[in-house]
C-alpha cells in the first residue's frame, strides 16, 4: 500500500466545492477523484467557468475543499493549517500563472531567488542565475518586471517555479496572456525544464493543442471530471 | 535543504529567517521611496513637538529646582496689606533668623525731571540685605538701595531708561522727595517675570519712603519681611509655622517658603507646557491618522505581492512582518528626524517664552527624555500603521490565482484588530494623560476626540448612504461618475472624511481656543471710553481735580469714592471659618481679600441688575441691615443669594448689610468697577479716596494732565490706559505667537496627512481614469470627475470639521475661558473654502498627467 501511494504524487478523493453566492449555493466541483503519478504530465481542460482553476487551486493547497481530501506526496492537506500548507508548497510545489504574478518591486533575479530565500537556503543566487540563463535571461537579471516583455516575464516565472526543485508543478493557462509565437516558446521551455527536472506537471488550459502534449487529459464540465481516453 | 528523497512528512510552517524578512522589506522599499518618505513626514512634526516641549519642560523643571532659592531670594517671607502686628513680629523673631529685611511697596506717579515725563510706577522701599539668594541685577553691577549713602537714590527699571532716555545721575521725583538715579534694574529675585510690565519698578531705601509723603490714609501699601536662617528652612520651622497659620490667616498675613514658591512657579510653568503639549499631541494624532490612511492605501497595492509570497511558502506572519518592519523603520526614521527638529524647538521655546520664564534657562539636551519621547512617538505611529497592516495576514494565496478574489475573514471578527484598537485607545488616553499632566483633562480630551471622530465618521457614512440612494441618472456623466466614486467599492471616502474632517476640526478648535484665550484680555476701546484713570485722590483734593479737568476741557466720565473694607461674617458665621455657604464650597480669595467698595444712588449704564432691586439711599436709623448690591463674580465665588447677611469691617467699624441686588458688570470697559456698591447715606463719613476717569483725546493732553496732577497732587496716581492696553496686547501677542508656533506643527502635519492619503490612493485613480480614457473619455471629462469627487469630499469634510469645532469652541469659551462666544464668520468661511480648495488642489495635482498622457504610458509608469 505504502509503495503504491509513494508513486502517487497527487491524490484527489471525492472532492466537492461549494460557494455561497447570496442566497444561492454554487456547486462548483462535484465528487472529483483522480491521482497523478510522479513524473507524469497531465492537463485539465474545460470551458470557462467549468471549475478548472478552482480544482487547480484546491489541488495545490491554495484553497480548501468543502469536502473530500487532497494528498500531496502522501500528505493530507486538510490536516495542515494555512502556514503549514505554505511551507509544503515551498518545498514540494511550483507555480506558473497566466498573468505571470511576478513581484513588481523585485528584480528578475530576486523574484527567482524568493522561494529559496523564504526557506533560508543558501546558494539561491547562483541557482537563480543558472535558471535565468537556462530561460535565456542572463542579461536581464537586474530588470524589474515592468521593464520586461510578457514573454520574458513568463520566463522569469518559469525559472522561479523550478528553483525549489518542486515535485509537482501547477501551471494555470501559462500561455493565456501571450501571443502564439511567444506562447509556443514558453511551452517548449516549460516541457523541457519539466523533463530535465523530472517534475510532475499539472496544467490547466483551454488550449486543446497544448493539452495534447501531456500524458493524460482530464476534462471538466460543469464541475464533473471525465478522463479523456486517447 | 529538503530534496525529493526526503521522507514525505510535513506538519509545521517554515522557520523564516529575520534576515530574509529584512531583505524583503528593503527590496520592496527601493521602489516606494517617495511614498515611504511621506509616511515618515507624517510622524516628523508630532514627534518634534513632543520632544521639543518635553525637553523644554524638563530643563525648566531642573532650573526651577536648582534656582529654587532665587525664586524667593530668602528662606521665608511674610507679607500683608497692613503693618505687621506685635504678635506676628514676635512669631517671626521666635524662629531666630540670622538676618532680616523689610520692604514697603506701593504704586505711585514718578516725575522724571530731565525727561520731562511722568509715569505710574511701582515703588519698593527696601531695608536690609535682601536678596540672600541670587542678586539684584543692576547696571552698573552690585548696586543696592540700602548700601548707598544717606542721600536719597533710586534704582530704576531698565525699561524706563529706554522709554525716557534716562541716564545715571538723572533725578526722579516720588511725591515730595527727589531721588538721584544710581542704577538701572534688570531683575529682582522673587519677582515674577512679568513684574514691571504695567508699572515699572523703582527701588529706594525704606528710610526714604516717609519723606515722599505718599503713604496716607487709604493708600494701597504692601508690607513684607524676608528672612534667612542659620540652617535654612527646616522641618521644625515648618511645624512651628503650621501652628501659627490660623493667626496668620486671621490677620491676613501671607507666608511663603522656598518650597511653596517652587510649587507655585512649577504649577504655572506646567500649565503653560501642558497646553503646548496638547497642541503637539494633536499633531501626533493627525500624524497617526495620516500614516494609518496612507499605509492603508499603500498596502492595497501590495495585495498581489503578499498573495504571491504566500503561494511560495511565506507564512502570514512573515508577510505581515515584511511590511510591518518596513513601515516601522520608516516611522523610526521620521521619529528621529522629528526628535532632531524637537531639539531645535527646545532651543527656540525659551526665546519665544522668555517673558514668562521665572528662571534663566541654561539649555541642555535631556537625552533620556528625548529618547523616551522619540520612542513613544515612534510606537504611537507604528501602532496606527498596524491597523491597515493586520489585514495582510488574511490575504489568501488563492488571490494570486484569481485576481480580485478575497474571501478573507472580515476585520471585525479578527481579535488582533480589536487588540490593536484597544492598544490605540489605551495608549492615546495614557499619552494624553501624560502630556496634559492631568487624569481628568487627559480623559476629557480623549473623550472629546472620540466623540468628534464618531461624529465625522457618522457624517461620512451618511454621505455614502445618501449618495447611494440619490438618483443621479439625470446628472451629467462627469458629475454622476464623480459622485459615484464616493461610494463605489474601494472608495476612500470614509478615510478622507476622517482625515480631512478631523484635521480641520483639530486645527480650527486650536484657533478658536487661541481666540478665546486672547479674548480674555480684550478691552473695549472707543471715544466715550475713559483712557485715563486718576486714583488715590484724597477727599480734600477732589474739587481741585475736577477744576483741573474742566480747565483742560476734559470730561469727567466717572467719579467714585473708594472705601476699603473686609468681610467679617456671612449669615452670622465668621468669614475665616467659612468653608461652604448654602451647601456649596466657597472660593477662599473672596473671603480674604480687601474689598474696595463704593457708594452711590444710581446704577451706571454699563451695569445691569440681574436679580433683586437696587436701593439708592439708606441710613443707619432703621435697625435693618444696609441693602447692598453685589457683583456676579463674588456671588458665584461665595455662593451668595439675595437676602444673605454680610458683616463688614469698615476700617474698624462693623456694618451689617443684606444682599438686595445682584449686578452684572461689563469688565471689558476700563472704568473703575466695584464688587460691592453701598447706597448713599452710609459710607460717606468713612475714610475714603476717590477715583476719577476721563478721556484725553491725544498723547499730548494726556502728558499735560499727568504732569499737572503729579505736580499739584503728588499722591494721586494716573493710569494711562492706552499704555496698559498696549502692554497687555504685547503680552497677548507673545502668548499668541507661542501658540501659533506650536499650531504650525499641527497644520504641517495636517497638510502632510492630506497629501499622503491622496497620493497613496493615486494608483487606484490612475487605473480608473485609464480605463475611462480607453473607453473614450476626454481629458476634460476626467478632470471634471476628479473635481466633483475631491470638491464634494473637501466641502463635506471641512464643513463637518468646522461644525464640530464651533461646538467645541463654544464649550471652551463658555466653560474654560468664560468669555462670550460668537462665530467668527469670516474666519469660518475662509477655513471651509481653504480646506476644500486644498483638498481639491492636492487631488488634482496628484492626478496630473493622468488625463493628458496616453493610457498605456500612464499605466506602465504607475505600475
Amino acid at each position: 500500500m505504502e509503495s503504491q501511494t509513494a508513486e502517487k504524487i497527487l491524490q484527489i478523493n471525492k472532492l466537492e466545492k461549494r460557494y455561497q453566492s447570496g442566497p444561492k449555493e454554487l456547486h462548483v466541483l462535484k465528487d472529483i477523484s483522480f491521482s497523478v503519478d510522479a513524473g507524469q504530465t497531465i492537463s485539465i481542460i474545460g470551458p470557462s467557468g467549468s471549475g478548472k482553476t478552482t480544482l487547480l487551486g484546491i489541488s495545490a493547497g491554495l484553497d480548501l475543499p468543502s469536502s473530500g481530501s487532497v494528498l500531496i506526496d502522501g500528505i493530507p492537506l486538510e490536516s495542515l493549517d494555512e502556514d503549514s500548507r505554505a511551507a509544503l508548497r515551498n518545498q514540494k510545489v511550483g507555480f506558473v500563472f497566466q498573468n505571470f504574478q511576478l513581484i513588481p518591486t523585485l528584480t528578475a533575479l530576486e523574484n527567482v531567488m524568493a522561494p529559496l530565500e523564504i526557506r533560508g537556503e543558501s546558494g539561491a543566487r547562483s541557482k537563480a542565475i543558472e535558471l535565468l540563463a537556462k530561460v535565456g535571461l542572463k542579461q536581464r537579471l537586474d530588470h524589474f518586471p515592468i521593464q520586461l516583455s510578457g514573454g520574458e516575464q513568463q520566463r522569469v516565472a518559469l525559472a522561479r517555479a523550478f528553483i525549489n526543485n518542486p515535485k509537482l508543478l501547477f501551471a494555470d493557462e501559462p500561455t493565456g496572456n501571450l501571443d502564439e509565437e511567444t506562447g509556443s516558446s514558453i511551452v517548449d521551455l516549460l516541457f523541457n525544464l519539466n523533463r530535465d527536472a523530472g517534475t510532475t506537471l499539472v496544467l490547466v488550459t483551454h488550449d486543446h493543442e497544448l493539452a495534447e502534449k501531456t500524458d493524460r487529459i482530464l476534462q471538466i464540465k460543469s464541475g464533473v471530471l471525465i478522463e479523456k481516453i486517447r | 535543504m529538503q530534496t525529493r528523497n526526503q521522507p514525505s512528512t510535513h506538519s509545521s510552517s517554515l522557520p523564516i529567517s529575520l534576515g530574509w524578512i529584512l531583505k524583503s522589506a528593503w527590496r520592496d522599499a527601493r521602489r516606494n521611496r517617495r511614498k515611504l518618505l511621506l509616511f515618515a513626514s507624517s510622524v516628523v512634526f508630532g514627534v518634534a513637538a513632543m520632544v521639543g516641549v518635553n525637553a523644554f519642560r524638563i530643563n525648566l523643571q531642573n532650573e526651577v529646582q536648582s534656582q529654587s532659592k532665587e525664586l524667593l531670594g530668602a528662606d521665608f517671607r511674610i507679607g500683608s496689606r497692613s503693618p505687621f502686628s506685635q504678635e506676628i513680629l514676635q512669631f517671626v523673631e521666635s524662629l531666630a533668623p540670622s538676618e532680616r529685611s523689610s520692604e514697603v511697596s506701593f504704586t505711585t506717579m514718578a516725575n522724571f525731571n530731565e525727561a520731562d515725563a511722568t509715569r505710574l510706577v511701582f515703588v519698593k522701599g527696601l531695608e536690609g540685605p535682601f536678596p540672600w539668594y541670587g542678586k539684584l541685577e543692576t547696571i552698573p553691577d552690585d548696586i543696592h538701595p540700602s548700601d548707598t549713602t544717606p542721600e536719597p537714590v533710586a534704582i530704576v527699571d531698565e525699561g524706563l531708561s529706554i522709554q525716557f532716555g534716562l541716564e545715571i545721575g538723572d533725578s526722579v521725583k516720588l511725591g515730595d522727595q527727589t531721588f538721584t538715579i544710581a542704577a538701572f534694574l534688570k531683575k529682582i529675585p522673587g519677582d515674577s517675570p512679568m513684574a514691571g510690565t504695567f508699572a515699572p519698578r523703582i527701588l529706594i531705601a525704606k528710610q526714604h519712603v516717609e519723606s515722599t509723603g505718599l503713604i496716607k490714609l487709604g493708600s494701597r501699601v504692601f508690607y513684607a519681611q524676608s528672612f534667612i536662617y542659620p540652617n535654612g528652612w527646616n522641618e521644625d520651622k515648618q511645624n512651628t509655622l503650621k501652628e501659627i497659620k490660623p493667626l496668620l490667616k486671621e490677620q491676613r498675613v501671607s507666608e511663603t517658603t522656598v518650597q511653596e514658591r517652587v510649587e507655585d512657579v512649577g504649577e504655572t510653568m506646567d500649565r503653560m507646557t501642558d497646553y503646548l503639549n496638547l497642541v503637539g499631541f494633536i499633531s501626533l494624532l493627525l500624524g497617526g491618522l495620516g500614516i494609518s490612511g496612507s499605509v492603508s492605501a499603500y498596502l492595497k497595492g501590495k495585495h498581489d505581492t503578499v498573495a504571491i509570497l504566500r503561494t511560495f511558502g511565506s507564512s502570514s506572519q512573515a508577510s505581515l512582518l515584511i511590511f510591518g518592519i518596513q513601515i516601522s523603520l520608516v516611522a523610526l526614521i521620521g521619529s528621529i528626524v522629528g526628535a532632531s527638529i524637537g531639539i531645535g524647538i527646545q532651543f527656540a521655546l525659551p526665546t519665544i517664552l522668555a517673558s514668562f520664564l521665572p528662571v534663566n534657562l541654561a539649555l541642555s539636551i535631556p537625552w533620556s527624555n528625548v529618547i523616551a519621547s522619540l520612542l513613544i512617538g515612534w510606537a504611537f505611529a507604528s501602532v496606527f500603521a498596524y491597523i491597515p497592516l493586520l489585514p495582510l495576514r488574511r490575504i489568501t494565496p488563492l488571490s494570486a490565482l484569481r485576481s480580485g478574489f478575497d474571501e478573507s475573514q472580515p476585520a471585525k471578527r479578527d481579535p488582533w484588530t480589536w487588540a490593536i484598537y484597544t492598544v490605540i485607545c489605551l495608549g492615546t488616553t495614557g499619552l494624553s494623560i501624560w502630556l496634559s499632566n492631568s487624569l481628568l483633562n487627559g480623559i476629557l480630551f480623549i473623550v472629546g476626540l472620540a466623540l468628534a471622530l464618531l461624529a465625522i465618521g457618522g457624517i461620512g457614512l451618511a454621505l455614502r448612504t445618501t449618495l447611494k440612494r440619490l438618483s443621479t441618472k439625470r446628472f451629467p456623466f462627469a458629475l454622476r461618475q464623480g459622485l459615484m466614486n464616493l461610494y463605489r467599492p474601494n472608495n476612500r471616502t470614509q478615510f478622507l472624511m476622517i482625515t480631512i474632517g478631523m484635521g480641520t476640526f483639530l486645527i480650527y478648535t486650536l484657533f478658536l481656543s487661541e481666540k478665546g484665550l486672547l479674548q480674555q484680555g480684550e478691552i473695549e476701546r472707543g471715544e466715550n471710553q475713559p483712557n485715563v484713570i486718576l486714583f488715590g485722590i484724597q477727599p480734600d483734593q477732589k474739587d481741585g481735580i475736577e477744576t483741573l479737568l474742566k480747565s483742560m476741557n476734559l470730561e469727567m466720565l466717572a467719579s467714585e469714592a473708594i472705601v476699603t473694607m473686609r468681610l467679617t461674617a456671612i449669615n452670622g458665621e465668621t468669614a475665616s471659618k467659612i468653608k461652604s455657604i448654602h451647601g456649596e464650597e466657597v472660593e477662599r480669595w473672596a473671603l480674604r481679600r480687601e474689598y474696595r467698595s463704593t457708594y452711590r444712588n444710581y446704577l451706571r449704564e454699563d451695569e445691569e441688575i440681574t436679580s433683586g432691586t437696587f436701593t439708592p439711599k439708606a441710613s443707619f436709623d432703621s435697625d435693618t441691615p444696609i441693602p447692598i448690591s453685589i457683583e456676579e463674580r463674588i456671588v458665584e465665588a461665595l455662593n451668595l443669594q439675595l437676602g444673605d447677611i454680610l458683616l463688614w469691617d469698615v476700617q474698624g467699624l462693623p456694618i451689617e448689610t443684606q444682599v438686595t441686588s445682584i449686578r452684572e458688570v461689563d469688565w471689558k470697559q476700563m472704568k473703575p468697577n466695584f464688587f460691592v456698591v453701598f447706597p448713599e447715606g452710609i459710607l460717606e463719613p468713612a475714610p475714603s479716596t476717590f477715583v476719577v476717569a476721563t478721556y484725553a483725546q491725544d498723547t499730548e493732553t494726556n502728558a499735560i494732565l499727568q504732569k499737572q496732577v503729579v505736580t499739584n497732587y503728588p499722591n494721586v496716581s494716573v493710569v494711562n490706559l492706552d499704555f496698559i492696553i498696549e502692554s497687555l496686547s504685547k503680552v497677548f501677542d507673545k502668548i499668541a505667537f507661542a501658540i501659533r508656533f506650536m499650531a504650525t506643527f499641527t497644520i504641517f502635519t495636517g497638510l502632510i496627512a492630506l497629501t499622503a492619503t491622496i497620493i497613496t490612493s493615486r494608483y487606484q485613480r490612475v487605473k480608473e481614469s485609464v480605463l475611462l480614457r480607453t473607453l473614450g473619455c476626454s481629458s476634460k471629462q476626467i478632470r471634471a470627475i476628479l473635481i466633483t469627487e475631491y470638491a464634494t469630499l473637501g466641502i463635506l469634510a471641512s464643513v463637518s470639521g468646522i461644525l464640530l469645532s464651533l461646538i467645541a469652541g463654544w464649550a471652551l469659551a463658555t466653560f474654560t475661558f468664560q468669555v462670550d462666544f460668537s462665530i467668527p464668520w469670516t474666519d469660518t468661511l475662509l477655513t471651509v473654502v481653504a480646506v476644500s480648495l486644498l483638498t481639491l488642489v492636492t487631488g488634482l495635482l496628484n492626478s496630473l498627467g493622468i488625463a493628458s498622457h496616453p493610457p498605456l504610458e500612464t499605466l506602465r509608469k504607475e505600475a
